[in-house]
């Protein structure tokens, strides 16, 4: 009986015909071919998703190594379950690795008990209200990253993945596996609560404000 | 400018726009990412190997004739309490060095003591 076709995942990847136009192949193909074994595939899929899915991960957990940890774990899991990828079903591959990446951050946070209360967090720096210019470039950012701590977990996430991701409300609502109206609703609370905290740390830009 | 007129006047647009401007996320360098998809690999690679094993040992027992493959497990049985009972077997030897008598020789009160261990090794004239 000959061996199970696993032999093949040590392939030499560059006999592989992704190899030579790997960048033009669909994400199904490229599933199809990594769950047969074929590493340069898989290649092509981490090229295109890995950094993405490393900044996801960074804007839930704020912690660059946990990001990086969790990006491999979910691309890990793209390469057991690529035999079994459905290209008919009803998520795209994009939408899948999101919604491992989110599950992963998520959980990864909850396991480490790093829930962050408003107690905990240090407070925001009450600005000018003309602020722009009172505020160094690091400050501004330090501000946006605290204002994002202090959300809560899905409404950090409908942030990251509505406004830094760019991704449409359709597409982000998938993603967290809610109904349009709801994502709309949660995105709607996530900005409030932003909006609040930049104005009180100062953080508008006279130009900005017409 | 209060604040409560900042905040009526920062609209969507402004807001992303201070989002993306004050992004405190900044992207993996190449190193890092190089370094990250090495880790990926080698931790794919630890996976495929435990595969292999895996595969290799199923691959063997599918390869062993039916019946064989049937009569493996009450082989096995057999040969376990027919070395306890008769202290013949790697099994049987091992608890009877252990000290504890096998079943037949508790039966048995005519048959010599199991040699221990210590009597095992010593001179053989002492038997």
């Amino acid at each position: 009986m000959p061996l199970p076709p696993s032999s093949a995942l040590l392939a030499n990847a560059s006999q592989s015909p992704v190899a030579r136009d790997g960048e033009a192949w669909s994400d199904n193909a490229l599933l199809e071919a990594t769950g047969a074994g074929d590493r340069a595939a898989f290649a092509v899929i981490m090229k295109r998703y890995l950094t993405r899915m490393v900044m996801l991960a960074n804007r839930i957990v704020f912690d660059r190594e946990q990001a990086r940890e969790i990006a491999q774990e979910a691309f890990l899991r793209v390469w057991k379950n690529a035999e079994q990828w459905d290209p008919d079903g009803s998520a795209t591959f994009q939408t899948w690795l999101s919604r491992v990446v989110i599950n992963l951050a998520i959980s990864n946070r909850r396991r480490a008990h790093e829930q962050v209360s408003l107690d905990d967090i240090e407070e925001l720096p009450s600005g000018v209200s003309d602020g722009y210019d009172a505020i160094v470039v690091d400050d501004q950012k330090r501000v946006v990253r605290l204002a994002m701590q202090k959300l809560p977990e899905r409404q950090r996430t409908a942030i990251a993945l509505f406004y830094f991701d760019e991704l449409s409300q359709m597409q982000a609502a998938e993603i967290m596996e809610l109904s349009p109206r709801a994502f709309d609703s949660l995105i709607v609370r996530a900005r409030l609560n932003l909006k609040k905290q930049f104005v009180a740390a100062g953080l508008t830009n006279k130009e900005d404000l017409t | 400018m209060s604040n409560q007129s900042a905040f009526d006047l920062m609209d969507d647009a402004t807001f992303a726009r201070i989002l993306k401007r004050h992004d405190p996320i900044a992207p993996p360098s190449k190193e890092a990412l190089s370094l990250l998809e090495a880790a990926i690999f080698a931790r794919i690679d630890g996976i495929t190997d435990q595969n292999l094993f895996a595969e290799g040992v199923v691959s063997l027992w599918r390869n062993q004739p039916r019946w064989m493959r049937a009569a493996a497990p009450l082989a096995a049985i057999l040969v376990i309490v027919t070395g306890f009972i008769t202290g013949q077997s790697t099994f049987g030897r091992v608890h009877a060095l252990a000290g504890r008598p096998t079943i037949l020789a508790l039966a048995d009160e005519s048959t010599p003591p199991v040699p221990t261990f210590e009597a095992s090794w010593g001179d053989s004239d002492a038997e």
